[in-house]
């Protein structure tokens, strides 16, 4: 079971979101429905641990590192020509060297397979459209995660 | 042809391509300097060049080794440093601001430069210092970029460090500058308004030892700090906010980078004046060439900076054999139609 809990958010000097707590169980999805403006996308950074705040989450009760979470923002164009594959392999930015070891690139090999991008592992992100490049944005954050996890303990916007 | 239809071969094949055009480069950059060594008023063949550097600086035929470890090697030194410089500066430039019109002058650096130099110019005989001049005005313009840095970190201190904050924080000092610039050549007579001009058209008649002791020990400084972020900056080219939410400190990135950068175009333009354009297309030309892995379009963009400003150093000197052109005139002239080809060659920046 999952359980994540944080103090009123702010922005700024205004108010956002009062101080929350929630469970999840296994498997289970949650939709944040709310207008514009509302403080989802706040709620969703504070989470992922990009806010002044502390939000705890655990598991099992057992507290979650900040890589255990991972985080998708709002859909943005990449302009950049970085390859797939490399795209891929920055999501674990802090294990690579001047030279990329060779069990990394057989790791996201294998990710790309899984997700069905193998076949464009070598074109550059700005010719992908924006569906695909988002695909590759999840492959990125799911190759960042430290332990293979069943999809169902994504949290999903 | 199947190796070549699988995806990951030929990312591998792009690779090694990438890998033998930064060696090619740094070939060209070898000729170059060679090409450099030889021109000059007082021709010197390859043979000849070859014999003096190995004869040393006491070797037998005084005039060739005065030409060559008192002029010509202290000259193309210089062009490498600076040219390196501006190349790194501008591609960290550049990925920091997300904006490929920045250059290590959008933050107001060589302004700063161009205004401590003058005041050392005009002041500098009057306050009898103990320094002799031509190391006063270097003193000068690295203290002045120092303040102009100093400016611009403290407003990314207190509005945060977005690109706009920081080109806007950028743009003003630089407009600061130059108008105190303006008013220090509109007091200055005649003669002391030449020499600021002469030092602000960059040129590496300027260099020595000494100054190239002082920037190569800055350039050799920021290497390692460079290399520390290398997999950090290829990271921002995917969008700020990917970075963040992949766990980038980007602020903590920026502000590295910006310092780097300030250090490094301190070291190039204190000695030699302001050198335009080479920070601005050194990293177009990496980046088309190598792509956007910082690991190599870094060294790329050094190797570019560098055949940049050595080339035009060849120039001055065959346009003009007395007298050699100052470098920063040629790389501004140059510069112009160098950049549109490569606007025209890759559309996408």
């Amino acid at each position: 079971m999952f359980e994540i809990s944080g103090p009123a958010l702010w922005r700024g000097k205004s108010p956002i979101l009062d101080a929350f707590s929630f469970a999840l169980e296994p498997g289970e999805m949650l939709g944040v429905v709310g207008p514009n403006g509302s403080g989802k996308s706040t709620l969703l950074r504070a989470i992922a641990g990009l806010s002044a705040e502390t939000v705890t989450a655990s598991r099992l009760g057992r507290a979650l590192g900040r890589r255990e979470i991972s985080y998708l923002p709002q859909a943005f164009a990449v302009k950049s020509s970085i390859s797939v594959l490399e795209c891929i392999l920055l999501g674990r930015r802090e294990d690579l060297g001047l030279r990329v070891p060779a069990t990394l690139i057989g790791e996201a090999e294998a990710l790309l397979d899984r997700m069905g991008l193998a076949g464009i592992a070598d074109r550059p992100m700005s010719a992908l459209s924006g569906g695909q490049q988002q695909r590759v944005l999840i492959a990125q954050r799911l190759f960042r995660a430290p332990a293979p996890r069943s999809p169902g303990s994504m949290m999903f916007r | 042809m199947s190796a070549l239809t699988d995806p990951l071969s030929r990312w591998r094949a792009r690779s090694v391509r990438r890998a033998v055009a930064a060696i090619a480069a740094a070939l060209l950059l070898l000729i170059l300097v060679l090409g450099d060594l030889t021109t000059g008023p007082s021709g010197m063949g390859l043979g000849e060049i070859w014999h003096t550097l190995m004869a040393g600086p006491q070797g037998a035929d005084r005039a060739a080794a005065a030409i060559m470890f008192q002029i010509r090697l202290p000259q193309t030194s210089m062009a490498l440093i600076v040219g390196a410089a501006l190349g790194l500066a501008g591609l960290l430039m550049q990925t920091i601001l997300a904006n490929p019109l920045a250059s290590p002058f959008t933050l107001g650096f060589s302004a700063a430069a161009g205004f401590g130099a003058a005041l050392a110019i005009m002041f500098g005989s009057a306050l009898a210092l103990p320094l002799p001049p031509h190391f006063l005005t270097p003193a000068c313009a690295f203290l002045a970029t120092l303040a102009a840095t100093g400016i611009v970190w403290l407003v990314g201190r207190l509005k945060g460090t977005q690109p706009e904050v920081l080109v806007l924080a950028g743009i003003a000092v630089m407009f600061f500058f130059q108008s105190l610039l303006s008013l220090l050549q509109f007091l200055a007579s005649p003669e002391v308004l030449q020499q600021i001009v002469f030092w602000l058209f960059g040129s590496l008649l300027k260099a020595n030892w000494t100054a190239v002791q002082v920037s190569g020990a800055i350039l050799l400084l920021c290497l390692p700090v460079i290399a520390r972020d290398v997999w950090a900056l290829t990271a921002l080219r995917l969008g700020e906010a990917n970075a963040e939410s992949l766990g980038l400190d980007v602020a903590a990135v920026r502000r590295r980078a910006f310092l780097t950068t300030a250090a490094l175009t301190a070291a190039a333009v204190s000695f030699t004046g302001t050198i335009g354009f080479v920070g601005l297309i050194a990293p177009h030309v990496a980046r088309s060439l190598v792509g956007e892995d910082h690991r190599i379009a870094l060294p790329v963009s050094a190797l570019a900076g560098a055949m940049i400003i050595v080339s035009a150093s060849i120039v001055g000197k065959l346009l003009s054999s007395g007298a050699a052109i100052p470098v920063g005139i040629i790389t501004a002239v140059a510069g112009i139609p160098m950049l549109l080809a490569v606007i025209l060659r890759h559309e996408g920046g």
